[in-house]
């Protein structure tokens, strides 16, 4: 006899969990603003520094 | 029953990406993009440019003729100079260029030994020096004070010693001076 089948809060259509990944996009966020902080200034300086030709 | 499925939608779910991983890696294109924007804007429209092969020499003879036996700054306009630098363990010849407020200097260095670095503090002058291989940069010096150029490749045991000074003085001292 089939078990009945119950619906999962939060399960996509395939029955896979589909949940909000907090933490992982908190690091990431911290993680562009790392790059776009230190690659930003890293070609300001290069800009403020002068042309080589 | 369900119906089957149409073309488009199973092949958009064959995918099989993520939402979350769908956007980091179109964030991941954009930083590419805005990257390589920004280093052709600067190479391209501001005029940013790397150390290029200038020439050939040969390291055995290069203290017995040409510009390197002799080297050194040379006025070769009002405020256009050149400066001739022979890299060897460990010393830069010569260790000290004075140069007025504003000048524009173009720099042709090269090595009488091993491979050695030629890197100027505070400016964006920095080159690879190779044996056999004369590199050249251009730069107008802008600010007046001290700035320290050093060797960027560790070529031996003496190596934290190599070192030299560019002194950029005001015009009417570098006049002054008879320099």
């Amino acid at each position: 006899m089939d078990e009945p089948v119950t619906e999962t809060p939060g399960a996509d259509a395939d029955g896979g969990e589909h949940f909000k990944p907090t933490g992982t996009l908190f690091v990431l966020a911290i993680f562009v603003a790392t790059i776009i902080l230190l690659w930003g200034s890293v070609y300001v300086i290069l800009l403020s520094r002068g042309v080589t030709s | 029953m369900t119906a089957p499925p149409t073309d488009a939608q199973p092949q958009k779910e064959s995918m099989g990406i993520d939402p979350y991983e769908r956007n980091w890696m179109r964030f991941s294109i954009v930083l590419l993009v805005v990257f390589l924007t920004a280093v052709t804007v600067a190479g391209f429209a501001m005029g940013f440019q790397v150390p290029g092969e200038e020439g050939r020499v040969d390291p055995a003879t290069i203290t017995e003729a040409g510009p390197f036996a002799n080297p050194g700054v040379r006025q070769i306009a009002p405020s256009e100079f050149e400066v001739y630098v022979v890299s060897r363990t460990f010393n830069f010849d010569p260790a000290e260029i004075v140069v007025p407020q504003g000048a524009t200097v173009t720099i042709y260095v090269t090595s009488q030994d091993v491979q050695h670095g030629f890197k100027i503090t505070d400016t964006n002058v920095n080159m690879q020096v190779v044996p056999g291989q004369v590199s050249k940069l251009t730069y107008t010096f802008d600010r007046v004070g001290e700035f320290p150029y050093l060797c960027t490749e560790y070529c031996g045991i003496g190596h934290a010693a190599m070192f030299g000074t560019v002194k950029v003085v005001p015009p009417s001292e570098f006049e002054e001076a008879g320099a």
